[in-house]
């Protein structure tokens, strides 16, 4: 029982940070109808900017990991303005060019930053013992707690905000969006910023934990793919609950079945959700 | 205010507006009829920007607006209240209406505008807390003008405002666009021909993609062959 309870725990603090990237990826297809390819890159990114401002630069970790959230999100909005802006109006453009991105950032990173892991320092050490039955790690604790903030931010930044209202309008509705004022454009490029910082926070938030290398990547992006579609195109709770979902089966399949199977649990899941819900959990026909 | 010369708009190959001239001054209301696929619909996305001319001019307080994108010309007062209504449906009325002043200006005076707009249509008052795609159709239209409101515009431009609509409804909803009218130049595109000649000025006819008759209403009403095409059902 003890065993279950702390699988079912490493479950829940990985989905919330599968839900916490894969917000990303559903921000951008939402607003933009942008599959970005490059969105684990993005992830690998912030893990070597937060490696590299804590110990090249030596700043206090928290301070590296916020300062590695925001370089992703402006790498996000350059990316958007140089690479992604010339290919709207065809989608398959927009696949090709962010797969291409993708490459070239894996062997960017392998250049320079070598193939071996890198990591910053721990923010906390030590374990708690969660609920008087098992001990967990102080720093997954803490990033269960960061990962969780951060999506009630989001949720908050979407439903209160007039920027919330807007990305809601234009993933809806693009040209009435426009007809009330709002300039597509702009929208685009701070989602595409927002949607990268997201996997950057997830970045510095696992990185410590997981360490980088310039490939992993490549699974941060199929898992947030996955979690996307499991969840419902473009729904934001389907995110959450999607990647929950994802995490805890993952968790529990590789502890009670076998753990080399890990990653084909998520496919299992998500096929068998999208026979009985083909637009996903918390998707809608589209018209 | 609007003054519309001479504008050629293609859709993809398709020539769809073919030379079309319109005036409207400030204050005005004015009706185009036409049976489907007369070009209607075309010559207000045109005018709200989301179709360009090919040739011809646009000018909207003797400004040119013929090559604005959608969201400068609506911060120049231009609203529109679009074919088949379209609500953010998942958004709740309220956000809806809240959208509607997203411009700068309008914004500072969003209070205001959402008391007036609840005045006009109490029905929404109820229902500002569900999501959009919930109400009537009547609702919804009622929603779309007010969401248009919202923006304080000087000009609103109504597409198919009764199609598919209770004829009980229509005239509700003609009755708060006289009070709109009162303090703004109204553009009414309809084919529910009767309602929309008592209630405006003038009108002008159009036929595949041209203007083929313009005059005051109780004129186009007089005229048998008009009677004839358009108001006889």
């Amino acid at each position: 029982m003890t065993d279950f309870l702390l699988y079912l725990t490493n479950g829940l603090v990985m989905g919330i940070i599968y839900a916490l990237f894969a917000l990303g990826v559903a921000l951008i297809v939402g607003i933009m109808n942008v599959v970005n390819f490059a969105h684990g890159e993005l992830y690998v990114l912030a893990g070597y900017f937060s490696a590299l401002f804590a110990s090249a630069l030596g700043m206090h970790p928290a301070l590296a990991m916020i300062m590695a959230t925001l370089c992703v999100f402006v790498v996000g909005l350059i990316v958007e303005r140089t690479l992604i802006r010339p290919t709207y109006g065809n989608e398959m453009y927009s696949l090709i060019v962010t797969f291409i991105l993708s490459i070239v950032l894996q062997n960017g990173y392998l250049l320079i930053f070598g193939p071996y892991p890198r990591k910053p320092p721990n923010l906390v050490t030590g374990a708690t013992n969660v609920f008087s039955l098992f001990m967990y790690g102080n720093q997954r604790l803490l990033g269960f707690a960061l990962a969780l903030v951060m999506i009630v931010c989001f949720f908050a930044l979407i439903r209160y905000t007039w920027f919330g209202r807007v990305v809601r309008s234009v993933s809806i509705d693009r040209d009435m969006a426009s007809l009330m004022g709002v300039n597509p454009q702009r929208v685009n490029l701070l989602a595409f910023g927002l949607g990268c910082a997201l996997a950057g926070a997830a970045g510095v938030i696992l990185t410590p934990i997981f360490p980088v290398t310039p490939t992993i990547g490549v699974g941060v992006s199929l898992t947030a793919f996955v979690v996307v579609v499991l969840g419902g195109m473009g729904s934001f709770a389907g995110c959450v609950v999607g990647g929950i979902l994802l995490g805890v089966m993952e968790n529990l399949g590789a502890a009670y079945i076998s753990s080399a199977y890990k990653q084909l649990f998520g496919f299992i899941i998500l096929i068998s959700a999208l026979f009985l819900r083909p637009a996903g959990l918390f998707g809608r026909k589209r018209a | 205010m609007l003054g519309i010369e001479k504008i050629d708009v293609f859709i993809g190959e398709h020539h769809i507006l073919r030379s079309v001239s319109l005036e409207l001054t400030g204050g005005e209301k004015v009706a185009v009829l036409g049976a489907n696929g007369a070009g209607k619909t075309t010559l207000i996305r045109t005018v709200v920007g989301l179709e360009k001319p090919r040739s011809g001019r646009i000018a909207f307080d003797g400004r040119d607006i013929g090559g604005l994108p959608p969201y400068e010309i609506s911060r120049l007062g231009i609203a529109c209240v679009p074919e088949g209504r379209r609500p953010f449906g998942d958004m709740a009325v309220m956000d809806n209406l809240r959208m509607g002043a997203y411009n700068p200006a309008a914004r500072k005076s969003l209070k205001e505008s959402l008391a007036e707009v609840t005045a006009l249509f109490p029905a929404l008052h109820e229902r500002l807390h569900q999501p959009a795609e919930t109400l009537s159709g009547g609702e919804q239209q009622m929603l779309a003008i007010g969401r248009a409101l919202m923006s304080r515009p000087q000009l609103l431009l109504v597409d198919e405002l009764s199609l598919g609509l209770a004829p009980l409804v229509v005239k509700e909803i003609y009755r708060a666009l006289r009070l709109v009218g009162e303090t703004r130049t109204l553009l009414i595109v309809e084919q529910n021909v009767n309602q929309v000649l008592r209630h405006t000025d003038r009108a002008y006819l159009m036929q595949t993609g041209t203007i083929i008759r313009s005059g005051p209403c109780v004129e186009l009403m007089a005229d048998e062959d008009i009677v004839k095409a358009y108001l006889a059902h």
